[in-house]
């Protein structure tokens, strides 16, 4: 008989005990794992990234912009998803910019500040027109 | 605000034209230096020091910063804004907001670095186009 793997128990035991919490619970559980692997795989924490967004647009596209809570998303090249927020008239995300979660290098390009812009317009004009 | 601070009356409908404002977005900081057309001298910086605002004031020159109000004790809405500083003690700072009519507006100096400090402590230097000699100093 082979002996089953100690990962294999975890994971049969993590198992029985998510099909055990209330949906609440669970979505707390998850965000706890979210954390853990963003400590091990990010250099740069979500306020960092959040400043670095915020100082960029009020340089670059304009001073009624800001950078909102990001979200933290995993892969080969993890990245903080940082929301552009509009604080002029109707509060709201407009776009997203995002940074490098390991250098914290901000993901831009020559065109980034025209199209944040362009998705900040749309906003503007969707929210006037509702 | 800071050009009334040398004399110079310019309406909110001529300033916002000559720098370029968007409705929803505002105007991107770098833009301030445009301010010059109207006789003054603007530098535009990053990553600035209480010791660059302590020295523009006692030059006399208008220091413009950008800060988040969400951080500043008298404001109740979190939005990005402009101040003027007209002075510095050692835990105290003094700003002219243009939200605000009383001036000049007192606050700990630990608020006030968490505001500036959420856009990367921007600020403008404006001084009068004669004196543009002073700042190369710095």
């Amino acid at each position: 008989m082979v002996k089953e793997s100690a990962m294999n128990v975890d994971i049969r035991r993590l198992s029985a005990l998510f099909e055990r919490l209330t949906p609440d619970e669970s979505w707390v559980v998850l965000q706890f794992a979210e954390f853990l692997i963003q400590q091990r795989e990010s250099k740069v924490d979500a306020r960092t990234a959040r400043r670095k967004v915020s100082a960029w647009l009020v340089r670059e596209v304009g001073n009624l912009l800001m950078g909102d809570t990001p979200q933290y998303i995993p892969g080969e090249r993890p990245v903080w998803r940082v929301p552009v927020l509009v604080t002029s008239g109707r509060h709201g995300h407009a776009a997203f910019v995002d940074v490098d979660a390991q250098s914290g290098d901000l993901l831009i390009d020559d065109y980034t500040p025209e199209k944040v812009l362009a998705d900040v317009q749309a906003f503007v004009n969707n929210t006037a027109s509702n | 605000m800071a050009l009334a601070f040398f004399g110079i009356i310019k309406s909110q409908k001529q300033i916002a034209a000559q720098i370029g404002h968007i409705e929803g977005a505002g105007t991107p900081a770098r833009n301030i230096t445009r301010l010059s057309v109207f006789g003054v001298d603007v530098q535009h910086s990053e990553s600035g020091t209480l010791k660059n605002l302590r020295q523009g004031v006692e030059a006399g020159a208008a220091i413009i910063v950008f800060v988040r109000t969400g951080e500043l004790p008298y404001w109740d809405k979190d939005t990005p804004h402009a101040l003027v500083i007209v002075g510095i003690e050692a835990d105290i700072i003094y700003v002219n907001d243009p939200a605000f009519e009383d001036a000049p507006i007192a606050m700990a100096m630990g608020d006030f670095m968490l505001a500036w400090d959420e856009f990367g402590s921007q600020y403008a230097i404006v001084r009068r186009s004669e004196e543009a000699l002073w700042t190369r100093r710095y």
